[in-house]
């Protein structure tokens, strides 16, 4: 099993200042009761509104934030105890969050990712070889990160996340501010690295294409509760009544129809 | 098109096989202070010029020779070791990025330990060219150092250096229980500079707390070699204050170690 969370729940406490000294607790669920089952190498959508426990989900796959209850294992391990075996087969992207530092050349960084992974030489410099060959991007490796474009510098951040050839890459809004000529070709090379890599992503995004042209299947996050887990056609083709879901299908048909 | 990248080892590389990676992180974090260069100068200026006016009052309240070397070799010594990283660890616990970090499987401990030292080899470089600036005008009030001292500087330098990395590591760990860090490590600045003996030395405070201020850990940034490097120990002294040095490296790592993990149960990971 790739990923296996039974049951999982996460609670995160707010608090409120009610004055100088005083302030109230509040209890926020983040997460009840959410399963989720991967067992062999897809692309996976995680959908849900702003707030759903997307990303809360995420942080847990990589052991990031501690559950309140339930389980959680990816790739046979609890993420929480954050092995180094485990560290080395899993990746992240986020597009809000960045990896590379702005004043440098990627080239440095991708460099000090490659042997903090452990990888040894060639290989590591053969693997840059074959990812900016295949981001095409090879040009801009020698180009502090700060003065790339946003599209160029999502393509590194995505390259410095599998340099080390992760067997699970989770993927949180990575087209994110991306036009939409940067945005298919984000989905392009997602859908390359799965098939050259064999690698599994999980991927939250608020953009249907992202959904429609690269997830076979589909779990639907609200209030922290699962509402759909299955292929991409179950979901569109099911009848929803109303709430988040209904509005969600019809995106998703809208943008199939606009593609076909 | 750029042509391939080919990879040619360097003879550091080849020399230290799988442990070239801290050597690697070492470089990087130089070349990351480097670029940074214009406000390091700042930085530095500002603490140079905090010296001069230190050593130009005590030229007026103590002229003498033990006093003005206390606090010359004193100002080396802390421009050597006092670690700059505090802000850059603790703002990435604030911010969310400590995310990169707790996905790469090295030791976060270790991380910053040669991040550290990575940074300090520019900021020593400033201090020493701004130092020697100073030099002729107090040259006559300073001591040359005891045999001790000389034969010991590089482990004590090396004790001093883990004592202050791994408290500021401590410190900066507060970061995952509070929203901004910036008054405690105005407050940490200060008290710092009281515990090592560098604003004031033990001497000039009431019993008991001159006697109680030679236990803390950071009596071994200041105090300690200094009174090694004017001769106030004998050879015993010595060894016993660096086994002392020891001792805390020990008792802090695992501190920092308890401190780090506690604080996880409570990252959120913001901003992911």
């Amino acid at each position: 099993m790739l990923l296996n969370s039974q049951k999982l729940s996460k609670v995160f406490a707010v608090y409120k200042r009610l004055g100088f000294f005083k302030r109230e607790k509040k209890e926020v669920k983040a997460l009840a009761n959410f399963s989720l089952e991967i067992s062999k190498p897809i692309i996976y959508g995680l959908v849900g509104p702003n707030g759903a426990g997307k990303t809360t989900f995420i942080k847990h796959c990589l052991g990031l934030v501690e559950k309140t209850s339930g389980q959680i294992q990816v790739l046979g391990f609890d993420p929480y105890q954050r092995k180094p075996d485990f560290l080395r087969q899993v990746g992240l992207v986020s597009g809000q969050k960045q990896n590379l530092d702005p004043n440098l050349p990627a080239m440095d960084s991708l460099l000090l990712s490659g042997y903090l992974y452990d990888m040894q030489e060639p290989d590591i410099t053969n693997r840059i070889n074959y990812l900016v060959d295949l981001f095409d991007i090879r040009e801009k490796i020698d180009v502090p990160v700060r003065q790339l474009s946003l599209g160029q510098r999502m393509k590194f951040e995505i390259i410095s996340s599998v340099l080390h050839s992760p067997k699970f890459l989770f993927m949180d809004e990575p087209t994110i501010g991306l036009d939409f000529d940067a945005q298919n070709t984000m989905r392009v090379l997602l859908k390359k690295l799965h098939q050259t890599d064999n690698l599994s992503i999980l991927l939250t995004s608020h953009y249907m294409p992202d959904i429609t042209e690269l997830c076979e299947r589909v779990a639907v996050i609200n209030k922290g509760e699962k509402v759909f887990d299955g292929t991409l056609k179950e979901l569109t083709d099911s009848k929803q009544k109303d709430g988040y879901l209904k509005t969600l299908v019809e995106e998703l048909n809208k943008d199939i129809r606009v593609e076909s | 098109m750029n042509a391939t990248i080919e990879f040619k080892p360097s003879l550091m590389q080849k020399l230290l096989g799988r442990n070239y990676k801290w050597w690697y992180l070492t470089v990087y974090s130089f070349k990351q202070s480097n670029i940074r260069l214009s406000s390091f100068l700042i930085g530095n200026f500002a603490s140079v010029l905090d010296f001069a006016i230190t050593i130009y009052l005590w030229l007026f309240i103590d002229p003498t020779a033990d006093r003005i070397t206390y606090f010359f070799v004193g100002f080396i010594l802390q421009r050597l070791i006092w670690s700059q990283y505090f802000g850059y660890f603790s703002e990435s616990i604030i911010s969310g990025k400590i995310v990169n970090r707790l996905l790469i499987p090295v030791s976060n401990t270790s991380y910053w330990f040669f991040r550290e030292i990575g940074s300090s080899v520019i900021r020593n470089l400033i201090s020493a060219s701004l130092i020697f600036t100073f030099l002729p005008f107090y040259i006559n009030y300073l001591k040359l150092p005891t045999l001790n001292f000389v034969l010991l500087i590089l482990p004590l330098l090396a004790v001093s250096f883990i004592i202050d990395f791994l408290v500021s590591y401590i410190l900066a760990s507060i970061a995952f229980w509070t929203e901004d860090i910036r008054p405690i490590s105005y407050l940490a600045v200060i008290i710092i500079k009281v515990l090592s003996g560098i604003a004031i030395p033990f001497s000039f405070l009431p019993a008991p707390y001159n006697w109680l201020l030679q236990y803390n850990p950071y009596s071994m940034l200041n105090y300690h070699p200094m009174q090694i490097y004017l001769g106030k120990y004998d050879t015993n002294q010595t060894i016993f204050v660096f086994i002392g040095g020891l001792l805390w490296c020990l008792i802090l790592y695992f501190l920092a170690k308890l401190v780090f993990k506690l604080g996880l149960k409570r990252n959120e990971s913001v901003g992911l």
